[in-house]
């Protein structure tokens, strides 16, 4: 197999994560070029980009998520690869095929291995047969009325959860009898809008589980490595706030099997680039695969500051064919490594998401301190996307030192102008319970916020 | 020489923060000295050369780019160099027809491989201007209303993004 060479990268995707691609590219003497909408003509992935092509509206669907314009983009500025960031396109397999079928590499796995892992049913039945555990559940279910049934033999509480799901859409908790109905209803509907697909299954609920997830990386010769676990418990309906590496819950003895599980995973659907296998682990350090994502994530970052490998430029090396470069011995873990998401959200208003104008703006320095964030002073917060406004990523030679260089990073980032979910994170990185690791994926439903008086 | 081409020449200097400038076309030669603080000023000097009187030209190539840029601006200087208040209208009601996709643009129709319109030419609303092909589909570049193209802001089979300026469109006065 010859590695393939490219000159141009097209990155198909906005904030924070376009300047990161658009980083390695430079790193790597790649040109690039941004796609933006109408409501990003003011961004900074636009600007640090070599060039750049208006691809629509400020809607996603007739700008990010449009196939067509992206790959027309590709054509007239002669880029010869795609990288799709995360959201968006990234998981699209119908997405990946088109770019093969113009000659555009795609930063990212086949078609065939996204849609073998992003049908969560099929996903589910490909790790069964490795004879790793999953969540004890059902196939898609024909009617709320086998739901019904089904949700019987698991017994309650059971989750609700949509075939082709993600970020918490078209999921939901359901206790008792009298309310799968209507939760079935709004969540195949949720599903529907979201993804074009309505189909649910049912998993059996693990109360006070931690979300633990592993990062791997493969090449198309068959090796596979993982940079080690992240701990992404931290969630609010589903969506994760602060994550860590590693994990202070499992035991060495768990990291080793939960990390071998996911390479073996890897191996057996011949998955090459950066992966991440996402697993439930219940309170006797049990684990269960929940969903594999076959895209780079939000959170690589941390594994990156834990491991000083550049998970992006790995991606780019991998997807063009070239061999692994780290054996599983070399890769040397060190410290801990925390990451906040500030959100542009009004934490007293229930998270409402908001938009607006960034007034001053400065950002933490310092040994150990990483800020990736797309916004800059007068920059116009557009309501079209995702609320996240920086991620703030610290290094700590320990989980204390991590803590307390980020509660004084978080004092010195200031964002004004907007809302944002900033003296929420303080409070949560100061808790008690958080200090002493004590927390899993519903602990911040019953997290009290403080406001400031 | 005709006062859009001054204009766009003029810009063209200014943006390129140069002093002086030649400019030679089949129709005519003029040079354009700007003081270093013009804003302030407002000092422009133009010399001609052999300068011919032209009721319309369209401005060079190499210039299209700095007319796109200039399209949407003010043009207040204007008034300093004497131009009638009814150019200064028609600049007004001047406005662009944009790119319906990302693609390549061609004026020309690909199976009779003639011109869909010329400048100035009186067109129905509805009209086809040019074409943008994207992806080997064919995307036509209408008018929306009767009027005439003053002037076309992309080269032949130069690629164009989502809603760029093709064409300058004077819409036809009621």
């Amino acid at each position: 197999m010859v590695a393939v060479t490219i000159k141009k990268m097209l990155i198909a995707n906005r904030g924070e994560i376009a300047l990161r691609v658009m980083r390695a590219c430079y790193e790597m003497g790649l040109e690039t070029v941004a796609v933006y909408s109408k409501a990003d003509e003011n961004s900074l992935h636009r600007r640090f980009a070599d060039s750049s092509i208006c691809i629509g509206e400020g809607d996603p669907s007739d700008s990010y998520l449009n196939i067509s314009r992206i790959i027309a983009a590709a054509e007239i500025s002669q880029a010869d690869a795609i990288h799709p960031g995360y959201g968006f396109l990234s998981e699209r397999a119908d997405f990946a095929a088109a770019c093969k079928l113009s000659n555009i590499l795609f930063i990212g796995p086949s078609s065939g291995i996204i849609e073998r892992m992003g049908d969560k049913a099929k996903a589910r039945e490909t790790v069964q047969a490795l004879k790793i555990a999953t969540i004890p559940g059902t196939k898609v279910l024909a009617s709320k009325e086998a739901a019904v049934t089904a949700a019987k033999k698991i017994g309650y509480p059971v989750m609700l959860k949509a075939v082709a799901g993600g970020g918490g859409r078209g999921m939901r908790l359901v206790r008792n009898e009298q309310g799968m109905f209507s939760a079935f209803e709004m969540a195949s509907t949720e599903a529907r809008k979201s993804f074009s697909n309505g189909d649910m299954y049912l998993e059996k609920f693990i109360g006070k589980a931690r979300h633990i997830e592993v990062q791997i990386l493969a090449d198309k010769f068959g090796n596979c490595v993982h940079l080690g676990e992240r701990d992404c418990s931290i969630q609010r309906r589903r969506q994760k706030l602060l994550e860590e590496t590693p994990s202070l819950f499992i035991r060495p003895k768990v990291r080793e099997k939960i990390c071998a599980a996911a390479i073996k995973i890897g191996k057996q659907i011949k998955y090459f680039g950066p992966g991440t296998v996402e697993f439930l682990v219940d309170e006797k350090q049990n684990f269960y695969f929940m969903e594999m994502n076959t895209r780079i994530q939000v959170e690589h970052t941390i594994s990156e500051l834990y491991t000083g490998i550049d998970i992006v430029k790995e991606q780019i090396n991998l997807c063009c064919g070239h061999e692994l470069r780290y054996k599983q011995n070399k890769i040397i873990f060190r410290g801990h490594v925390l990451e906040c998401r500030l959100n542009a959200e009004d934490v007293a208003n229930n998270f409402m998401p908001t938009a607006g104008e960034i007034g001053r703006f400065h950002v933490p320095q310092g040994l150990g301190v990483r800020v990736d964030t797309h916004i800059y002073s007068g920059y116009e917060v557009p309501p079209n996307y995702d609320s996240m406004l920086a991620k703030l990523i610290v290094w700590g030679l320990n989980r204390d030192e991590a803590i307390n260089r980020m509660s004084r990073s978080l004092k010195e980032l200031v964002i004004e102008g907007i809302p944002t979910t900033k003296l929420f994170h303080l409070q949560l990185i100061e808790s008690k319970e958080f200090r002493q690791g004590n927390f899993h994926i519903n602990f911040l439903e019953n997290f009290q916020f403080q406001e400031p008086k | 020489m005709d006062i859009k081409t001054l204009r766009t020449i003029y810009k063209a200097a200014l943006e390129n923060a140069v002093d002086e400038v030649e400019f030679e076309d089949k129709k005519g030669k003029m040079r354009m000295r700007l003081s270093n603080a013009l804003s302030a000023s407002g000092e422009t000097v133009v010399s001609p050369l052999n300068l011919e009187e032209q009721s319309e030209l369209s401005p060079g190539p190499g210039l299209q780019s700095a007319s796109t840029a200039m399209a949407e601006q003010s043009l207040g200087w204007a008034e300093d160099l004497g131009e009638s208040q009814s150019l200064q209208r028609e600049e007004k009601e001047k406005f662009n027809l944009k790119s319906p996709e990302i693609g390549f643009f061609s004026r020309f129709n690909p199976k009779t491989k003639k011109q869909y319109v010329k400048l100035r030419d009186k067109l129905k609303k509805g009209s086809v201007i040019g074409i943008v092909v994207s992806l080997q589909v064919v995307y036509e570049v209408k008018t929306d209303r009767d009027g005439k193209i003053v002037e076309f802001l992309v080269e032949e089979e130069q690629p164009v993004e989502y809603h760029q300026p093709i064409a300058r469109f004077l819409p036809l006065k009621n």
